[in-house]
Formats: C-alpha cells, structure tokens, sequence
C-alpha cells in the first residue's frame, strides 16, 4: 500500500463495481493531455478571446477609426472641431491633390470626409449643403467611423436648425410633437433581454456537447482500443458498464462545463469594463435570483444528461473513434436547431415547447432570467424531460446490450 | 471425471455469416485443452460464447455447471479470460489495472493486495507495478493481461493465443504459467496456432474449422484416427483433408 499513488488508493475505496467504472473512466481521461487542453485550458483562454477580440475590433473608444479630413472651405472650422473633439475619432488634415479612394483602399484612413468650398456659404445661404464621405463598408472599423461622422452631422445639423428657429423667435421644441413613453409588461430590462437570449444558447451549447469527446472516446473508442472485451468477461451487467461509463462521462462533462463557465465569466468581465460603449443598458448589472439561478443549474445538468445519453446511443454504433467523431459533428449540427430556434420564437409558441425534448430546459432557462416562470411549467419540463431521459437511457443500453453493434466487423 | 464445459449445438452466425456451426464438446476439468484452427475458423467465437461476453444464435452450453444464457454471471465469476488483445488501458498502472478489475469482481481491499503482490511478483512485475501500462512491451502487456485473469484465483482459464507475436523470453514464462496452473488442477481452455505449444501443454485437443469441431480428443487419439505421427500432421490431414 504504501507506494501506491494516490488514484489507485481512491479506486481501491470504491464500494462498487459501478463506482470502480466511474474511477476507471474518470482517471483515465484525467491523464489523457489532451482532456486537459480540450476541456481546461483552451476554454480558459479561446472564450474570454471569442468575446473580446471581435468586440476589441468593432469598438471605436479600443480602436479608433482613422479619419482623414480634407478641408475646401476655410471657414467650416465649427463642423471641423466638432469632429476633432470626438475621442473615439483619430482625425488627420488632408491636403488637395492627394488621391482619396487610393488612402481609403491602402487603409491609410478607414474614412475620408470632404468639406466643399461652398459649405459654409450654402449654410449661411440656408440652402443645402453637401459633404463627401469615402469609406470602405467592408472595413468593420471603417464602418463605424462613418456611422460616428453621420451622426456628428446629425448633431451638427441640429444645431443649424434649432439656430434659426430661435432667430426667427420659434420654440425649436417645435420639431419633437411626439414623445414616446415605453411600458415592458414583463419588467424585462435590455440587459435580461440580452443574456435571456444568450445564456440558454450558450449553457444549451456547453452542458450538451461538453461530453461529445469523452463518450466517444469511452464507446467507439474502447471499440477500437480493444479494451471493451476484457471488460465485458467480468461479473458485471452491461447495464451496470453502461451506467458507470455514462456517470463518469457526466463527471467529465460538468468539469468541462465548470471551466467553460470560468471563461465566460473572465470573457463577459473584461467585456462589460471594457466596452461599456457598446453596450450601453446591458452594461448595468444584471441580477438572477437564486431561485432562478437553481432552475438554470438544474436544466443545465438535465441538458448535458440528455446530450450524454444521445451520444452515448449513437457512438456506441461507431467502430472507431474517428467514425464517432463523424456521428458527433452530426449531432452537433442537430443539436444546434433547437439552440437557435429558441432566441428567435414568439412567446406564444416557447410557452408550447415546454414539453419537447431539449427545448423544455431551454424554454425553462430562458423565464428563469426573465423571471416569469411559473412552478407549473417547471415541473411540467423537469417531468416530461426525466421521460425523455429514461427513454434514452433505455435505448443507450439496448444499443450497449446487442452483440451485432458492439462487435461490430 | 467431472466434466468443466459441455458444449451442445453451439452456433453463432452474424449476419450471413456462420462463424461457429453447431459444435458439440465436452471438457474434462483439471486438463489444458487446446482450440485449435486456422484463422476465421471460430475459436475466438467459440470462446467468447463460452466466456459469455456473446450469447450463441443457437444451442447451449454449460460452464462449470451454470448455463451460459441463464447463468452467465456466475460463470464471470468463477472464470479468467485473456482475450487475444489484451485491452488494457494505457494510462493506468499495472497496480491500477488489478485494483479495477478487482473491484468489478468485488473483491476486498486486502484480497486484491494480496493477490496483486504474489502475481506481480511470480511474473516478474514487480518493479514496474507503478508504470503506465502504456511503456510496457507486448510480453509484459501480456503478462498484465494475464495477471488480471487470474486475480481472483478462477478454476477455469479461457486463454486466446496467449503466445502469440511474443519473444522466446515472455513466451516461455506464460507457458511456464499455464503448465503450473494446470498442475494445480485447474482447468486451461487454450486457443493457438501454435502445434508444438499443443503438444507441450495440452492433454486434449480440438480441431475447428470452418466454424466446425473436426476432431477431438487427446493428441494420441487423433494421431490414432488420422494415422498421424505428429500434431501438426494431424492438423493438416484434418483441416485440408489430405496426408502431409
């Protein structure tokens, strides 16, 4: 005993068969370094860097569009300064005669704006006035310069406006005769809106495809490691392999889930410090009562044993790995339908997929953040989708019990 | 003698495919009984259907007294098997690999222990219990193979080409092994190719082919039927039906 690492001192404390599975599978996925990389360390890093770099891109305050100004009219200083004063604009003076398309196509500004000689006159003549605006609509950072100049000349604009009417003794509250008050029924803040969209898509993604890999590996795999037949010579039922290569797959996949999570945290964190600009209201925190976040963890873990049992199922039927590999891409294209279906449907139809396999927990996830559950429609999906469970486990182990698919030639 | 296996009928098709055709044997206990046959002939088949990993499409039979539909727990229990590939996992130790396979048996704590550290050390195993399964050479994957078999001490052996693509060295040891298991009265279902091993190891003999049993009895019995002065020669009368 006393030289025996400390793994084979947890195995040999296994009370049952079924828990000696469990070990067995878990330990040998632990020391497969690809686990490690695959399930830890790349969601660690590649989900922060998924939220961020692409937002890093597209926000101006991060990534300030380069903004050449080519200035004809001396006098339209005021439009001018009104640009140079904008932070999120990197604004250089061009001189005439360069060539404008050449330094917007080189990327040497992402914007080019031209203010004609006659703009100030025109103005002043209170006819309209026109500037030129040279950009690339498939630069992203080129597109968001021209959205910021348009709406500093929206600005702009205004002010002229509001100007004149005050000079001809007008109210220039006379150009807003409407004003719009909003009532959210469902008290559903953007920020809830947003995550309540997101998170079941998310979580739905991680909780069931989390495991793809290691019940690939434990199925098809040992299929083609030739390791399935010494552990089918042993006391023990196949239903009891099943049952403890499917919880050891379920312990893989929560600690995989657990360290996507850490990256979503990181990722969502560094998003909301730092571009606020982008987001605005979905910025301010974001509050799940614990209530509402136990039905999420609970769904959570029902989408990843539902995942499990349906890869389970399929994989068994693959000789080798590779073969499984194919089954599960499959899958996941599958398993994405519904992912999408969700963020898109009327209420009036999600509160009818309540009972669908998949769906359900989405559904259930999705009024958890809105916070407009009801305890019926909890159990209603918590019911129907312990049903679908059993039924899936029924059929991983009649799949798991046929000679012809395990021994497969 | 009391009879280990009785084998009546016994048939396995996949598919189209009849890998073993209604063979019927029996075997003796406390003999090395050798399967022997050319590839694709059904030994494999013939000893996962015995060993209950796979229920036979026809017939029946009887291990140590327990039918292999109705029983075939109990047979798991009083069984070893080494498979043709020994299917051990790479990542683990040889003291992991028994710890596991111990515990599916049910072993306890102190059983396993004791057992483990006899084993390891008859074959020589000792000093590499705590390496990864995975840096062994095939004579000691085989030897860890054969060591999880035997763990719970069964009375009955089904051994695959146990030899087979091994080094003189570890080749020897596991004969050695089955020869002292067979002293100790233990019965030896022993599938290979290999006719000198036959002749060295077992008392009795059966010949399949084609998923069919040719022939069987004990190696003098056959020589006397086929009119053969050695094993091999036997075989190749029995198998291509012609006089070496």
């Amino acid at each position: 005993m006393s030289d025996m690492g400390i793994m084979a001192r947890i195995g040999l404390a296994a009370k049952s068969p079924l828990a000696a599975i469990v070990w067995r599978e878990v330990l040998d996925a632990l020391r497969d370094r690809r686990t490690l990389i695959t399930a830890a360390i790349l969601p660690m890093l590649l989900v922060p860097l998924s939220i961020n770099l692409p937002m890093f891109f597209m926000s101006p305050q991060r990534n300030p569009p380069n903004i050449g100004v080519l200035q004809l009219d001396a006098e339209a200083s005021g439009f001018i300064a009104l640009i140079k004063s904008v932070e999120e604009l990197r604004v250089t003076d061009l001189s005439q005669g360069q060539n404008l398309t050449k330094l917007v196509e080189t990327n040497t500004y992402d914007v080019v704006v031209v203010i004609p000689d006659n703009f100030t006159k025109l103005i002043r003549e209170e006819k309209k006035a026109a500037i030129q605006i040279i950009y690339d609509g498939s630069n992203q950072r080129s597109s968001s310069g021209v959205i910021l100049i348009k709406a500093l000349e929206g600005a702009y604009a205004q002010a002229i406006v509001e100007e004149r009417l005050r000079e001809r003794q007008i109210d220039p509250a006379l150009l807003s005769p409407i004003e719009v008050n909003t009532i959210d029924i469902k008290g559903v803040s953007q920020a809830q809106a947003m995550v309540g969209m997101l998170i079941p898509y998310f979580i739905g993604l991680l909780s069931i495809l989390a495991g793809a890999s290691f019940v690939n590996d434990t199925t098809a795999g040992e299929k083609e490691r030739k390791t399935l037949e010494a552990f089918l010579t042993m006391p023990v039922t196949r239903l009891q392999i099943l049952l403890g290569k499917y919880f050891g797959v379920m312990i893989l996949s929560l600690m995989g889930v657990f360290f996507q999570f850490i990256g979503m945290y990181v990722g969502m964190s560094i998003y909301l410090t730092l571009f606020q600009e982008l987001i605005g209201e979905a910025a301010q925190p974001l509050v799940i009562s614990p209530a509402s976040f136990a039905i999420i963890a609970l769904f959570s873990l029902i989408l990843s044993m539902t995942g499990n049992a349906i890869l389970m199922t399929v994989c068994t039927f693959a000789k080798s790995f590779k073969e499984g590999q194919q089954y599960t891409s499959s899958l996941v294209t599958a398993f994405a339908v519904p992912l999408i279906i969700i963020m898109y449907l009327p209420p009036s139809l999600l509160s009818k997929m309540l009972l669908l396999p998949l769906l359900g927990p989405l559904v259930a996830m999705r009024d958890a953040i809105f916070n407009i559950y009801t305890p019926t429609q909890i159990v209603l999906a918590l019911l129907s989708s312990i049903v679908y469970l059993s039924a899936l486990l029924f059929a991983a182990h009649k799949t798991f019990s046929s000679d012809k698919i395990l021994f497969r030639a | 003698m009391t009879t280990a296996i009785s084998v009546k009928n016994l048939t396995k098709t996949f598919g189209k495919t009849v890998a073993v055709d209604h063979i019927t044997f029996e075997i003796p206990e406390g003999i090395v009984y050798g399967l022997l046959g050319p590839n694709g002939a059904g030994k494999t088949t013939t000893l996962r259907m015995l060993s209950t990993v796979i229920k036979p499409t026809e017939g029946t039979a009887t291990v140590l007294g327990y039918d292999i539909l109705r029983e075939p727990l109990k047979i798991r229990e009083r069984i070893g098997v080494l498979p043709e590939d020994t299917g051990l996992y790479d990542r683990l130790t040889p003291v992991e690999t028994l710890i596991f396979y111990g515990k599916l048996r049910k072993m306890n704590r102190n059983e396993i222990m004791k057992n483990m550290d006899v084993f390891l050390s008859m074959l020589g195993l000792e000093e590499k219990r705590n390496e990864k399964v995975g840096t062994f050479s095939k004579g000691m994957k085989q030897k860890v193979a054969l060591l999880r078999a035997i763990l719970h001490k069964p009375n009955l052996l089904f051994l695959d080409e146990p030899t087979s693509g091994l080094d003189v060295v570890s080749a020897h040891d596991i004969r050695d092994f089955i020869a002292k298991e067979a002293s100790e009265g233990k019965t030896v279902v022993l599938s290979t190719h290999n006719m000198w091993e036959a002749e060295k190891l077992c008392q009795e003999v059966g010949i399949v082919d084609a998923g069919k049993i040719a022939a069987t009895g004990t190696i003098g019995d056959l020589e006397k039927l086929t009119h053969e002065a050695a094993l091999e020669d036997v075989f190749i009368h029995l198998v291509k039906g012609e006089e070496p």
